[in-house]
């Protein structure tokens, strides 16, 4: 079994975890097959959550020649 | 007929008039295109004032209702665009513009320029809506291009982080209003799309008057925004302005806020919509274990399985009693038999003639072989044999006696002889 957890756009992600979903709620794969579509969804889920609380907070300015460097940004006293 | 026997009243000529000009559909409802003047606001709110050309002049009139929703301050001297009927004032024997409706037309040459270049970029499918893509999901950057240090950046920041507190954004500063707006704008996009992570742009500006947005009306500007192979999310101006670049992006939003509530997606929904998946994922494999495990049982719980020792049990309990059956069975045959052969042997052996021989009888026979129950059946001089117990005894007949005379003759057997 591939392991394409990491591969392809959050939402073709999302799309493959709701297929396996509804796959296996429909019960009709075999124990062997049903098995397999579970870990699947496990490892994508685990994907996605990583990608989720994955990225860390960054501002960053892109300058006109294409370089980047993190950008000083006011904060209101509103939250 | 003589022009003096035609009286009218002034009256009666002015309504005329008036009705000449009712009757007239264009002057109904007409979009009057010129310079204010001799502009007055009367004490009453009405607004009083001439439009002139280099031609002609019109007298016009904004009733106080009317001229309430004016959203910019009419002065003498200001092209204008009015939109109303003509209409004639009896008392002072004028005609007049009566306005609904007012707007600057400072943009007049420029205005019609737009209209063009509208007309060529739609012609060349930029605006067209199967070019609109979808927004992603998640992001993995936000692009935003706009003015450094601009409210609408820092709306843009504080929403977009609201919703999802880790975002990257990725923000390329650029001139928004001015000659230097377009080429800036244009480069910003391009910058921005380098970006590989960036898979959303947001691009806008605050609110300002219709020159001030101008540069996202221009060609090249529009071009860029159809040509981004990132989605745009346009916020420029206020909700009720659009320009050429709103037309070509992927989606439009209102505001700089609400494009930013576009293009973030609300962490807490993804992750909730993530666990529930998980869990929906759980359940159903939960659900089918137990089905496998509810027919595993269902066979197993069959007594076969149960006792399977019971089968076999059952089989040698049965095996044994036919086998002891068969036991007795032959047994009883075995005996009945003998008792039979031994009764059968018994009376053969009451039936045996040779047995009579232990106790002295003997048998006779003749030549033949023939046993002899007669003495007629023999003649005289005739050799016999005579069977004892032990052997026998060859002899001759010396004297035939017969003695018992009760005896029936027999017949077909022998000589039937009478002595």
């Amino acid at each position: 079994m591939n392991d394409n957890s990491q591969q392809g756009s959050f939402e073709q992600r999302v799309k493959r975890l709701e297929a396996i979903v509804k796959e296996l709620e429909v019960g009709s794969a075999s124990l062997e097959e049903a098995l397999c579509l579970f870990e699947e969804g496990i490892a994508l889920a685990r994907a996605l959550k990583e990608q989720l609380d994955g990225t860390e907070r960054r501002i960053e300015q892109i300058l006109e020649e294409g370089t980047l460097r993190p950008l000083e940004v006011e904060m209101d006293d509103e939250t | 007929m003589e022009l003096s026997d035609c009286f009218y009243s002034v009256g009666q000529l002015t309504r005329l008039i008036k009705e000449l000009f009712w009757r007239t559909e264009v002057l109904r409802e007409v979009a009057v295109r010129g310079e204010l003047s001799s502009c007055k606001r009367h004490t009453s709110g009405h607004l009083y004032f001439t439009l002139k050309d280099d031609t002609s002049a019109l007298k016009g009139v904004m009733f106080r209702q009317d001229a309430r929703t004016l959203r910019f301050q009419p002065k003498s001297g200001m092209q204008v665009v009015a939109y109303g009927r003509v209409g004639v004032y009896e008392r002072d024997g004028v005609y007049q513009l009566y306005v609904q409706r007012m707007e600057p037309d400072g943009l007049g040459s420029l205005h019609l320029a737009l209209e063009q270049l509208k007309s060529a970029l739609a012609k060349e499918g930029w605006f067209d809506p199967a070019r609109k893509r979808p927004l992603p999901r998640l992001p993995r950057a936000v692009g935003v291009v706009t003015a450094l240090g601009s409210a609408a950046l820092s709306d843009i920041i504080k929403v977009a982080q609201r919703r999802y507190p880790t975002v990257h954004l990725v923000i390329a500063g650029v001139t928004v209003q001015g000659l230097d707006a377009p080429p800036s704008i244009v480069r910003g996009l391009e910058v921005i799309a380098s970006v590989s992570d960036v898979d959303v742009i947001i691009m806008g500006r605050g609110g300002g008057a219709r020159e001030e947005l101008w540069a996202f009306n221009d060609g090249d500007v529009v071009r860029a925004v159809g040509n981004s192979p990132i989605p745009v999310v346009t916020a420029i101006g206020h909700q009720t302005d659009v320009t050429l670049a709103d037309l070509a992006a992927d989606v439009r939003a209102a505001t700089p806020s609400h494009a930013a509530e576009l293009a973030v997606p609300l962490h807490a929904d993804l992750e909730l919509a993530l666990t529930e998946q998980v869990l929906r994922l759980r359940r159903a494999m939960q659900r089918r274990l137990e089905v496998s495990e509810q027919r595993w049982h269902h066979l197993v719980d069959r007594s076969v399985f149960r006792r399977p020792l019971e089968i076999m049990h059952q089989q040698r309990q049965r095996h044994d009693d036919l086998q002891q059956g068969l036991q007795q069975n032959m047994a009883r045959r075995v005996q009945t038999h003998t008792d039979q052969v031994g009764a059968l042997v018994g009376r053969l052996d009451a039936l045996n003639p040779l047995a009579v021989l232990a106790r002295g009888f003997s048998v006779c026979r003749d030549e033949t072989g023939r046993v002899l129950k007669s003495v007629q059946q023999v003649s005289d001089r005739a050799t016999v044999s005579v069977q004892l117990n032990d052997g026998r005894l060859h002899c001759r007949v010396e004297e035939r006696m017969l003695e018992n005379r009760d005896v029936p003759v027999l017949r077909g057997e022998g000589h039937d002889e009478r002595q």
